[in-house]
Order: structure tokens, then C-alpha cells, then sequence
């Protein structure tokens, strides 16, 4: 006789996943919404979402980060979010008093304001591809995220790029 | 790609510049992109100037970056342990829910037939769905596994995974020893009964991947079970707790729930310092968890 296969959620290590991806997860998403409340809900979601419905994938980490994508795309939630985002200007001053900031604090900070503001003028699709392209992913899982064909993603890619790269350009000499 | 048949090739598309660059490209395809770099400086031009972009991009978007705090670490990870609580409890209702299905239709066919297997087929079922006293949850409480406070505890009995269909002889309590067939790798459910204000959970020794959730929560008995990748680890019923019986090569995952009667938890892992855990009472539900691999420290 022969052994029984594992089911899903037997094969699965979630915790060891989960120390395996969540930090890059969590990372990927910050960089896509822009927003550390909705980046973490929709990791932890994914993770969630791996033991309630195990997938039959075996590209589990491809399948986390698809799953979060669209978690943080499909919620009411985000969407509500994303509204929020997109209308406010980019450099969002806080409430109250400036603190003085130290020179390399300020100048961090002024670039985390122009890479937020360019990558806010990308597509949903284009900023999707091209920040799954950072985290390494292949076209053909980066196609499946998106809901794409392998062929088209590198096209996807050279825009969201080229588009990224305009608007840092005036920033950047690496760039110009 | 701007090649089409019986026509000289024209330059690489943007595209197909990324995909060679990402080594996404089939061999042939590939191999002709690279025929073609070598020959024609003005995308040997581009493919260069794109690479520059995408290196330059990748410094660039380090700038939004925030690191994962432990909080939001420890947050989720809680999450996906309650989850794994739900699909566990989910699946025993789910076995519940067929045995009882089975058991109607086999009360039925007696009924009809009158026949004593049938009988005998129907009262092992009803022990099995743990009818035997109200409120009982189907877990495996087999006398011999449970310490008496000052004595030394039995071992508790081995994974009963696979024995689906078996009738189990009932012990003195009028229960049976071994349930139904748990999945590979979940071991059944092992109760402890400390009588002092404490618990202490004594690990044997770290293991290669894994961890133990431990549940506090407003409830009668404290109870432990091995959930996953279990692969001969036991636990042991102690007087004043529960022992894990397991090796440096380990990769299994527990999870022990605590009543919040008690004061606190001790939890001894190998020969490391003990851990003491308070318990509040205020917050009636809330998780530990305990990483056990050897890299990671708890």
C-alpha cells in the first residue's frame, strides 16, 4: 500500500513560512500602498488565508504575495484607503509643529516623499510588476499575480520602469 | 520583438530588453537577443542604460521602506495561530458531523434489521461522538494517561492516526481508549490536571523548526496537542503539567491551552533558564507563542 498524501495544510509549514516571508511580505507591501496599517492587515491576511485555504500551489511565497495583492486591491477597505492616499498631496505635512530635523533625517525624509509621490503616478498594474520584480519574482509568477500573460509583463516592466525612472530623473543623475 | 518571418531583425523592444535582463527569455530567444546585442550598439546602448535604471530604481525605492516592528510581527503571527485553532476545531466538527450522519443511518438500518453488528456498530459510534456525558468534547482522556498529583505519570498513548473504522474496547470510565483516525502528523489531544496555581510546560529540547502556542482562555481543562509535522514526539501528563517529548531534529508544531484559573505558566525548554509567564485574568483569551528552533531562541 502505498502512503497516503499529505494534504495541503498537512504539507504546509506555515511557521516556517511565515519567518520566511512575512518580513519581505510586509515590505512589498509597504512599498505598494504606501500605508503600514493596511501593508500589515493584508500580510497577516494572506498568512491567515494559507491556513484556512491551503492552496494546491507549490509557489507558495508567489502565492502569499499575489494573495495580499489582492487583498490590499479588493477590500473596501483599501479602497477607502487608497482614496484617502491618492487625494492627499504627497508631502503630507503633520499636524502641529515641524520638529527640527537633523540634515540626513530631512534629506531621507524628502526622498521618501518623491519615491512615494512617483510611485503613486504608476498603474496599479505597473507599480504591482515592477515592485514584484524587486522582491525577485519571475515573469510568469509576476503574470499570474496580475493577471497577465508571461509574454506581456516584460513590456509592463520596461514601462514602469522608464515611467519611474522620469520621475525620479530630476533628482537622480543616476537617472538622467 | 520586432522580427518577423523572411525579414532581417529589427531592434529589441523595451520588453524584451527587461525579460533578457531578468533572464526570463527561452533559450532561443535568448540566444538570438544576444546575437543581435552583440551586433547592434544602439540597443547594446539601451540594454545598458536599462540596466543602470533598474539598479539605480532599486536604491532609490529602499527610501520607503519601514521595517517590520515585532509588534506587527508578533500581531500576525497570533492571527495565523488562531486561524489554525479555527481550522483545527472546523475539522473536528466536520468528523463529528460525519460520524453522527453515519450513525443515524446505521440506527435506522438496525432498527430495520435488528441485526447485533448493527447494534454493536451503532453504540461504538455514539461513544465516539462523546455522547457519554453532557458537554464532552471527543478527546482522548484514556485513564492511564493522566498524572495523579505525586505520582509518576504513564505515558500517553501513541497517535492513534488510522484507525478509521476500528471498535475500540471501552475502559472502566465507559469511554473508549482511541478515537477515530486523527490526520498524519496530529497527535490527539492530551488533558492535564495541575493542582497548584501554576503550569509548567517542560520542553525535552529545541528542535530544528516549529513552535508551541499556548492559549490562555476561559475554560475548564488545560490541554495540549501536537497540530502538525509530528513524527514520534509525545506528550506527558506531569502533576504539575505537561512534558514534550521531543528531539533536536523535530519539526513539529503544539499547541497547549491553559485555563486562566491558573497564576502562571513555567515553561523550561531543554537546559535552558525557565520562562515564567503571568496569567491574567483580565484578558481571557490570548496566545503565547513560543518559537522552538534551535537558530531562533524563543
Amino acid at each position: 500500500m502505498s502512503p497516503a498524501t499529505p494534504s495541503p495544510e498537512q504539507r504546509i509549514n506555515v511557521t516556517q513560512l511565515f519567518t520566511e516571508h512575512y518580513d519581505a511580505l510586509y515590505r512589498y507591501l509597504v512599498r505598494l500602498t504606501g500605508d503600514s496599517d493596511l501593508a500589515a492587515d493584508a500580510a497577516q491576511e494572506a498568512f491567515v488565508r494559507l491556513v484556512e485555504r491551503p492552496p494546491q500551489d507549490r509557489h507558495l511565497r508567489a502565492w502569499l504575495f499575489a494573495v495580499a495583492t489582492n487583498v490590499v486591491r479588493d477590500t473596501a477597505r483599501a479602497r477607502a484607503r487608497w482614496l484617502k492616499l491618492l487625494s492627499a498631496s504627497p508631502d503630507r505635512a503633520p499636524l502641529g509643529d515641524v520638529p527640527a530635523l537633523p540634515d540626513t533625517q530631512a534629506e531621507r525624509g524628502e526622498r521618501r516623499t518623491l519615491v512615494r509621490a512617483a510611485l503613486e503616478r504608476l498603474s496599479w498594474k505597473e507599480r504591482t510588476v515592477l515592485l514584484m520584480r524587486e522582491e525577485g519574482f519571475a515573469h510568469h509568477e509576476i503574470a499570474v499575480a496580475v493577471g497577465t500573460t508571461t509574454g506581456s509583463v516584460g513590456t509592463m516592466l520596461a514601462r514602469a520602469l522608464n515611467k519611474l525612472s522620469n520621475e525620479l530623473a530630476p533628482n537622480s543623475e543616476s537617472l538622467k | 520583438m520586432n522580427l518577423t518571418a523572411g525579414s532581417r531583425p529589427q531592434h529589441l523592444e523595451d520588453g524584451d530588453l527587461v525579460a533578457y535582463m531578468d533572464h526570463q527569455m527561452d533559450r532561443s530567444r535568448s540566444r538570438w537577443a544576444a546575437g543581435h546585442l552583440e551586433g547592434c550598439a544602439e540597443c547594446a546602448a539601451r540594454m545598458n542604460a536599462m540596466q543602470g535604471r533598474a539598479g539605480a530604481l532599486s536604491a532609490w525605492l529602499e527610501a520607503v521602506d519601514e521595517p517590520a516592528s515585532d509588534e506587527r510581527r508578533a500581531l500576525a503571527m497570533a492571527a495565523v495561530e488562531r486561524a489554525r485553532f479555527r481550522s483545527r476545531a472546523s475539522h473536528g466538527w466536520v468528523n463529528r458531523g460525519s460520524l453522527a450522519a453515519a450513525a443515524m443511518i446505521a440506527m435506522l438500518l438496525t432498527v430495520a434489521f435488528g441485526t447485533l453488528p448493527g447494534r454493536a456498530w451503532v453504540g461504538s459510534a455514539v461513544e465516539r461522538l462523546g455522547f457519554g456525558g453532557p458537554g464532552e468534547r471527543p478527546t482522548e482522556t484514556a485513564p492511564s494517561a493522566v498524572a495523579v498529583p505525586g505520582q509518576p505519570a504513564a505515558p500517553v498513548a501513541d497517535n492513534v492516526a488510522g484507525v478509521e473504522g476500528e471498535t475500540a474496547a471501552p475502559t472502566a470510565a465507559g469511554r473508549t481508549a482511541r478515537r477515530p483516525g486523527l490526520p498524519p502528523g496530529m497527535s490527539a489531544p492530551v488533558r492535564f490536571n495541575p493542582s497548584g496555581n501554576y503550569v509548567l510546560l517542560q520542553v525535552d529540547s529545541r528542535q530544528r523548526v516549529g513552535a508551541m502556542t499556548i492559549w490562555v482562555q476561559n475554560t475548564t481543562n488545560a490541554e495540549g496537542q501536537i497540530v502538525a509535522g509530528r513524527t514520534g514526539e509525545t506528550l506527558e501528563p506531569l502533576a504539575d503539567g505537561l512534558r514534550l517529548r521531543n528531539t533536536g531534529a523535530s519539526r513539529a508544531d503544539y499547541t497547549v491551552t491553559v485555563p486562566t484559573r491558573y497564576r502562571y505558566i513555567r515553561l523550561k525548554i531543554g537546559d535552558e533558564p525557565e520562562t515564567t509567564i503571568a496569567v491574567s485574568r483580565a484578558n481571557r483569551a490570548w496566545l503565547w507563542t513560543v518559537n522552538l528552533a534551535a537558530s531562533e531562541g524563543s
